[in-house]
């Protein structure tokens, strides 16, 4: 692929940042030396909370890096880790890149022929099992992994064997630091910033997820970048929940250690409400996802309690909305509203501010397109979230909006060193330190969208405001992004859909920015009439059949089996039959039969709002 | 009427009209189609072509609004391989306006099959059309290429395809590079 010549716009931060560590490990080292003996991470143990400092930190990885060496792990050797979010990961991926290895992360929701896939394709030797269920993926696809030397768990059970407890690679690891005593520190001398870091595995439309290799340099010039915006310090408390697994989190991680802010680290999504009152963090991160959730529940409370709690709650946000606005526009509002502004607060706002734990600065949203309202309602409450954009292809980082020009529906200028630019057809396009080295063993795939002068295509879509900030507004590829920030290709799932089902004429599978995908399916006239015959339902004419209960459960059957081929975030979770089916004439299909997917959407657009109640 | 074309390496072929007799060829063909190719076509997942698009896409060929043509490569020795096919479609309530749509076999893409079974369908396309409108994918750029050669073009982006206008010139529309 070309680099875009053409471009009608572009755009480059043009502030220095700090000069990035050789390493993540280097980084780590630094911190440790820095800051010893601050909180670095907090975590959930027996009903409370526990600490450690950086340098109890490194007391726990070192043994763990030694313990990695001990088993033959060398420089770039890949080692997976197969866990939900917890402390123990974060031990994991550090213990990995003190030993000059590098980090496969692997989602404990992905199933066990994909995780096969993955542990092979980036060749790992070693993989880090959070618990029995992990094991259990790894143990049934042994057969296709002659290259995993071991399976480390943290809760589950080992074998002495094949399986290994972390106290086992503990002992190893202390045994191998009697004899070596400066084996850990020679491996993290030897790592170059080109080295691999970490690999990611992301799906495409078509074919096998790719491993996108990031370099060591790609976190630590996040590291640097993010420290230049100035806009976390080592006072803040972050709390963290997102997957690891992901890009996203692997950034705040390497964000933690050039600025050293304590992290309260606790994945389980049904703790968040809670933890955050007793965490009271300053700061935190997620997909849109999870700010649709807060807003959601907490208007739903109120309008079930309605009357005249409800009446006030509407009143003070309507006031919080005033004085929002009024700030985003940099006005002080006047001082009438000021008044009631201070009313509202004291009555509805700082309670909404209080479920998030009251100390929250700002929260950042990213991986998927944040609501407009959504991100108003909390400004209104006085909770400034802002949206940040990156792919895994340019490590999560690519640009942010600034606290000092907070906005809605931009995704902010690129963040220092990183360059940003249109192509002809508004394609984003991004150069800087921060993009990949390529997809592991994919050199066709990688040309495709990495130019040889450093040109990243994003396969999305934007615009550049006269400010430098800049909007997405679409996607090139066929990929619809749900509100959680997982892909969805709508139209393998509708081709494994019409080959399962016979009855099938067109299915649209539904899902951007929802939190789940939805389908609409047309029936086939002749397919269903006969079917009807079949199942002495011959007097129905089309549109009765396509209401006909026993007619979605037949669909609803073929649904299931094409669902349980799907990854979870895919499955389609409900559907409706259309009372006809897709035509040329209403515009919904060309007349060589090209789907409109967005005029089929827009003519349904209740039927699928039917699909996803608020 | 079979016309005759030259791709841009030289090599030689024959446009001719769709037949119902091609009905079993053209469903055949279309199961050896790559998952990107046919998703192009379509613009959404088709595993097998069905009985009712078959009808469509081949019995309605009437030569007035509906244009289909095939483009058949001849080998050094003689021998015909069908390589793509073409339709011209009028829109039943716009006459002046037709969509297309070109698929080429995998195995011979970027070689400019399309574009000489494109300048082949002008030359035969619907009596009065001078206008083309249709839908292709974003990420689709070669097509979108060829149909900018064919005319001014206004392209807008909806999701993730694009739609295209094309205000055919007056005049018979130029060879491609690989036209006759």
């Amino acid at each position: 692929m070309s680099a875009p010549g053409e471009s009608s716009q572009s755009r480059r931060t043009e502030v220095g940042y700090p000069t990035p560590a050789e390493s993540v490990a280097r980084m780590f080292y630094d911190r440790v030396r820095a800051t010893p003996d601050v909180e670095a991470y907090r975590f959930p143990r027996d009903g409370g909370w526990e600490s450690v400092t950086w340098a109890q930190a490194e007391e726990i990885v070192r043994p763990l890096a030694a313990g990695l060496l001990a088993l033959g792990i060398g420089p770039e050797d890949r080692v997976a880790i197969a866990s939900s979010t917890r402390v123990e990961w974060l031990y994991a991926d550090l213990a990995v890149t003190c030993a000059g290895a590098a980090t496969t992360t692997v989602y404990p929701t992905t199933g066990a022929e994909d995780v096969a896939y993955i542990l092979s394709d980036s060749g790992s030797r070693i993989a880090f099992a959070e618990d029995d269920t992990q094991v259990a993926k790894l143990r049934s696809q042994r057969d296709q992994l002659p290259d995993l030397i071991r399976v480390v768990t943290f809760d589950g059970g080992a074998d002495g064997e094949w399986v290994l407890g972390l106290d086992d690679l503990r002992a190893l690891g202390e045994k191998y630091l009697a004899d070596h005593p400066t084996a850990v520190d020679d491996a993290v001398d030897a790592v170059r910033s080109g080295d691999l870091a970490t690999l990611i595995y992301t799906s495409g439309t078509t074919g096998r997820p790719k491993g996108v290799e990031l370099p060591h340099s790609c976190w630590t010039y996040i590291g640097a970048g993010a420290a230049s915006l100035d806009i976390l310090s080592s006072d803040d408390l972050q709390y963290l929940w997102l997957p690891l697994s992901h890009s996203f989190g692997k950034m705040l991680e390497a964000v933690q250690l050039q600025i050293g802010f304590p992290t309260a680290v606790d994945g389980r999504l049904d703790r968040i409400v809670e933890n955050l009152a007793v965490v009271r963090p300053t700061f935190m991160a997620g997909p849109p996802r999870i700010f649709e959730k807060v807003h959601s529940k907490i208007v739903q409370t109120v309008e079930e309690e309605g009357g005249v709690k409800g009446t006030l709650f509407r009143w003070a946000f309507d006031v919080g909305d005033q004085v929002g606005r009024a700030r985003l526009e940099g006005r002080s509002p006047g001082p009438a509203v000021r008044v009631q502004h201070a009313l509202a607060d004291r009555l509805v706002l700082s309670r909404i501010r209080d479920r998030l734990g009251g100390r929250i600065r700002f929260m950042l949203s990213g991986s998927a397109a944040l609501s407009e309202d959504v991100a108003a309602w909390f400004h209104a409450a006085g909770v400034l979230v802002i949206e940040g954009y990156g792919l895994t292809e340019t490590s999560a980082g690519t640009s942010i909006v600034r606290l000092t020009d907070p906005v809605f529906g931009r995704v902010g200028p690129p963040i220092n060193g990183t360059e940003v630019r249109l192509g002809s057809d508004g394609e984003i396009f991004v150069r800087g330190p921060s993009v990949m080295r390529g997809y592991h063993n994919r050199p066709e795939e990688t040309a495709e969208v990495l130019s040889e002068d450093g040109w990243f295509a994003t396969g999305d879509v934007g615009e550049i405001d006269p400010q430098g900030r800049l909007r997405i507004t679409d996607r090139k590829k066929d990929l619809v992004k749900t509100s959680g920030g997982k892909y969805i290709a709508p139209q393998a799932t509708e081709v494994m859909f019409k080959a399962a089902c016979p009855l099938a004429s067109q299915m649209v599978v539904h899902a951007e920015g929802r939190n789940y995908a939805t389908a609409l399916v047309a029936l086939d006239p002749e397919a269903l009439a006969q079917w009807g015959r079949a199942h002495g339902l011959a007097g129905l004419e089309y549109p009765e059949l396509t209401r006909h209960p026993a007619v979605r459960a037949y669909v609803q059957g073929c649904l299931d089996q094409v669902n349980a081929r799907l990854n979870r975030w895919e499955t389609i979770k409900d559907f409706r039959v259309l009372e006809r089916d897709l035509s040329i004439e209403a515009g919904e299909l060309t007349p060589s039969m090209k789907v409109k997917r967005k005029v089929v959407e827009t003519t349904y657009r209740p039927l699928l709002d039917s699909m996803y109640p608020s | 009427m079979i016309a005759e074309a030259r791709l841009a390496d030289g090599t030689r072929a024959l446009v001719l009209p769709l037949r119902p007799s091609d009905r079993e060829a053209i469903r055949e063909g279309y199961e050896h189609l790559s998952a990107e190719t046919r998703e192009h076509r379509f613009l959404s997942g088709v595993p097998h072509l069905t009985e009712v698009m078959l009808d469509h896409l081949v019995d309605e060929v009437d030569g007035i609004d509906h244009v289909a043509l095939a483009l058949v490569v001849v080998g050094q020795g003689g021998e015909g391989m069908p390589v793509a096919v073409g339709h011209m479609i009028r829109y039943p309530d716009r006459p002046g306006a037709a969509d297309v749509a070109v698929t080429v076999v995998d195995g011979w893409q970027g070689r400019g099959v399309a574009t000489a079974l494109l300048a082949e369908l002008l030359r035969q396309r619907p009596e009065g059309v001078s206008r083309i409108m249709t839908t292709v994918a974003a990420d689709n750029p070669a097509s979108l290429a060829m149909l900018r050669r064919l005319g001014p073009a206004t392209v807008t982006r909806v999701g993730s395809n694009l739609e295209v206008v094309v205000d055919l010139p007056d005049t018979e529309p130029p060879p491609g590079p690989g036209g006759t």
